[in-house]
């Protein structure tokens, strides 16, 4: 699918995580938080060095802990591969806060998308929140054996506690999909 | 590294104030009001929609009320 008039392929880089709905975003049940300390250990981790670090961060920070880009703590997951027909494991390590209600089950499910070949695997599946600003943590491990070298290939991770649906578009893609296609 | 993917807000044929100083863009008729399209458009619907969030929970930081929005954002609309 294309969107629009512009010729580019319509993918989660292009509509997002879908679109907004005001009223479900004041309950949404579980948050993805980020605070200014994981910004400066996602900017070390990707080199950049003290120096430039502070230019962002208006403040000395020493790089001691670096974190690899995927790994921030960011409401939708993706990955850029190199190559197209190899085999890939990728993880992703996410951490949610409970703001919905306490002594809440939230189950992880995963939906592949139309012509995704992708293996998601959710560790632990089943998060148990006791109280209000609990968090809890988890690893999603994505992995395939090729993937398609103009398309990305997605997935969904919702957590479900049977009232809210904690949606995650999860995208792992190889080549430069988003330049206007030939067809 | 692309912060990406984010979420979709509307921005085709919004209707807006618009600057009579301002040069004709989609619409040439010289007028309080126009429509356009773009992230122009579509931006100050997701801040509309941050600071509705906020004012139910006026403690979240900016990254929770941005995952808030994001994982409760429809894939398939009514």
């Amino acid at each position: 699918m294309n969107a629009s008039q512009s010729g580019y392929a319509s993918t989660e880089f292009a509509y997002g995580a879908g679109h907004v709905d005001p009223i479900a975003a004041t309950n949404p049940g579980l948050v993805y938080e980020i605070t200014k300390t994981d910004y400066f250990a996602f900017l070390c981790g990707m080199n950049y060095n003290k120096t430039t670090v502070k230019l962002i961060s208006g403040e000395a920070v020493t790089c001691s802990e670096k974190i690899s880009p995927r790994n921030l703590n960011y409401p939708s997951m993706s990955a850029k591969l190199s190559g197209s027909n190899i085999s890939f494991i990728v993880t992703f390590n996410r951490t949610v806060t409970n703001v919905g209600t306490p002594n809440s089950t939230y189950k992880s499910k995963v939906v592949l998308n139309h012509g995704s070949k992708l293996n998601v695997k959710v560790s632990p599946s089943v998060l148990s929140m006791k109280s209000m600003n609990e968090k809890q943590s988890f690893t999603v491990t994505v992995s395939a054996s090729e993937l398609h070298s103009e398309l990305p290939s997605s997935a969904n991770l919702i957590w479900s506690d049977g009232t809210h649906n904690v949606r995650s578009p999860i995208v792992v893609y190889t080549g430069d999909f988003s330049q206007p296609s030939s067809s | 590294m692309k912060m990406q993917p984010d979420i979709t807000a509307p921005g085709l044929e919004i209707l807006a104030a618009n600057s009579l100083r301002a040069s004709p863009f989609y619409d040439t008729a010289y007028v309080k009001y126009s429509v356009e399209s773009g992230t122009s458009m579509s931006c100050p619907h997701a801040a509309g929609v941050a600071a509705y969030v906020k004012t139910f929970h006026p403690q979240w930081s900016p990254s929770m009320i941005k995952s808030a929005i994001m994982t409760t954002g429809k894939e398939k609309l009514p």
